[in-house]
């Protein structure tokens, strides 16, 4: 009764309050929150999206940047085309959010209150977690893990090693963005120094035993670069435990690498700002809802993209536009008072193993127990057993994907 | 077919997790609170006008668009949704030659796939 009675003042206040649109802002004008943005403004809302950077510079395709295989002006997106679809864009940082005030603080002291605010702010780089290696070793020793200047330093330093020289490719333990984008950089060194510095030698130290498209890599590796790849996993020593970026040295558990190259990609967690906003929990990334994608710890708060803790869906740039468009429908339905439906999510990844060979795997991915879980009978990767034509369609798809994603993202 | 997708050791769960779900009460929001207030009703009478035309998404409907938009991947808005229809249950039964699709396709059954379908090859 009570609220039928309200539902009556309200038709009847409506027109006068027309200016009473419910006000979205999301962070991070990445894959996930473009999309998000995106896909909430052609719903017909306000949406104010907070980005300091610029321009993005787009991580899948960056190994083939680092290989000298493709310009990095393909990489750059701007912002423009969703200021002009009319998404308001606050060209700063994000500083601080107050969920309970539902307010979030831009660098410049400004505050948007929002009804609901979508976070999509990436990773941060762990800088604490091995020895040694801290935002200025990484001026030596490149992690090349978020694209830009990093991705230029790591291709500079391949272009100037002499022939014969040792690149080491260490890769983290999981979580981390993108599974198998490192086995995709290392195929990619690979033929970079096969092509152009056949007498070096490529060594990737894994801090784990097994990885994403293991066997389809494994065999790539043994049919393209034999003898200049060599892959060491934890159980062999692969785990740094140390490095000296001034001497190029790497310290695992077994010993010693000098590199004259050497990516290290260190363990990372979710952007700072989530931190900040009180929604990620002691291991730094973010556990949310898997139906809404609403913060498991403060309300009104919804998280996407390589941030959250997302079960069995990887840290992918094609899981951060899938998870926009369902939180966004997640957001729309709150908003209008109804439980958002159960969703399926899709995650297709492609690896290059060379410029004419590529390989996927896909998952399907639905809700259960709290996290998104694949889907029993669905996903997998390409056959191990597969002509030469297949790998050369699936770089073909690879790319096909990347120009329709960036341009669903970014106009 | 090679091994599982994300089995491979990479599944990101919390380091510690209560098995409560998000709880959302009838207004569907997760405040608890027993009646919708009147900015909250504002809201709804707004949205019911705005996205009159944005009808929710069969599920996985939506993840298609990430890569279904030309070159050797074809767009789906225009296309007769039984054709769709037709080649997706045709890739689930492993009846048309792999790509993705036959591996994605498993994971929807004979009516989410035609509802998917439907939904995919409206144009907006
Ligand atoms: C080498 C490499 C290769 C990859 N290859 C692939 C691939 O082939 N396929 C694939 O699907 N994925 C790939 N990925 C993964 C992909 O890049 C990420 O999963 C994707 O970028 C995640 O999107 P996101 O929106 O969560 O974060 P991001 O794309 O990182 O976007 C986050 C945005 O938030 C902004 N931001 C951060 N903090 C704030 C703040 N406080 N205020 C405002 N804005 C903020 C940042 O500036 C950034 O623009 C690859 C990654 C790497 C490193």
């Amino acid at each position: 009764m009570k609220r039928r009675a309200l539902l009556a003042a309200t038709l009847l206040a409506a027109p006068a309050l027309a200016q009473a649109s419910p006000k979205l802002v999301v962070i991070g004008g990445g894959f996930g929150g473009a999309t998000a943005a995106r896909a909430l403004h052609r719903a017909g809302l306000a949406v104010t999206l907070v980005e300091p950077a610029a321009e993005y510079i787009a991580c899948p395709f960056s190994n083939a940047v680092i290989a000298g295989l493709r310009d990095m002006d393909s990489q750059r997106f701007g912002l423009d085309g969703l200021r002009r679809e009319g998404i308001a864009l606050a060209r700063q940082a994000a500083t601080a959010v107050d969920a309970a005030a539902r307010r979030v603080t831009l660098a410049d002291g400004t505050a948007l209150a929002y009804d609901r605010l979508v976070m999509a702010p990436g990773i941060d780089l762990r800088f604490d977690a091995l020895p040694g290696y801290d935002a200025a070793a990484a001026e030596t020793m490149p992690h090349a893990w978020k694209a830009g200047a990093q991705t230029l330093l790591l291709r500079r330093q391949l272009e100037a090693m002499e022939d014969g020289g040792l690149v080491v490719v260490a890769v983290p333990a999981n979580p981390y963005r993108c599974p198998p984008g490192p086995y995709e950089r290392a195929s990619l060194i690979a033929h970079y120094l096969k092509t152009r510095k056949p007498r070096s030698k490529l060594l990737v130290l894994d801090a784990k035993d097994v990885f994403s498209k293991q066997k389809l890599f494994e065999q790539g590796w043994a049919a393209l670069y034999p003898g200049l790849l060599e892959y060491v996993p934890l159980s062999g020593g692969g785990k740094l435990t140390e490095v000296d970026a001034k001497a190029g040295v790497l310290v695992t558990e077994f010993g010693e690498h000098r590199a004259a190259v050497a990516n290290v990609i260190p363990p990372q967690r979710a952007g700072r700002i989530a931190e900040a906003a009180g929604v990620t929990d002691r291991s730094g990334w973010c556990p949310v809802d898997p139906v809404s994608f609403e913060s498991r710890l403060q309300p009104g708060i919804h998280l996407i993209g390589d941030a959250i803790i997302a079960g069995a869906m990887p840290k992918s740039a094609f899981a951060a536009n899938a998870q926009a468009r369902v939180c966004a429908e997640a957001v729309l339905a709150l908003l209008r008072g109804e439980a958002p439906a159960t969703p399926k999510l899709i995650n297709t990844c492609y690896s290059l193993l060379a410029p004419d060979y590529g390989i996927s795997v896909a998952g399907v991915y639905q809700p259960a127990d709290g996290l998104l879980t694949d889907v029993p009978g669905a996903g997998g990767t390409s056959p191990l057993e597969a002509p030469a034509s297949q790998r050369r369609a699936e770089a073909g798809y690879a790319e096909d994907w990347f120009r329709t994603v960036t341009a669903d993202a970014f106009g | 077919m090679g091994s599982k997708a994300c089995g491979e050791g990479i599944l990101h769960k919390p380091l510690s997790y209560s098995h409560s779900l998000m709880k959302y009460n009838k207004e569907g929001r997760g405040s608890g609170r027993e009646y919708l207030s009147l900015p909250d009703l504002l809201l709804i009478l707004l949205l019911s006008t705005a996205t009159a035309a944005t009808a929710a998404s069969p599920p996985g409907a939506s993840s298609c668009a990430g890569c279904h938009g030309g070159g050797a991947i074809p767009t789906l808005a225009g296309q007769p949704a039984e054709a769709v229809a037709a080649a997706m249950l045709a890739y689930k039964a492993g009846e048309r030659s792999p790509t993705v699709m036959d591996r994605i396709a498993r994971g929807f059954d004979e009516a989410e796939i035609r509802a998917i379908a439907a939904w995919v090859t409206a144009v907006r």
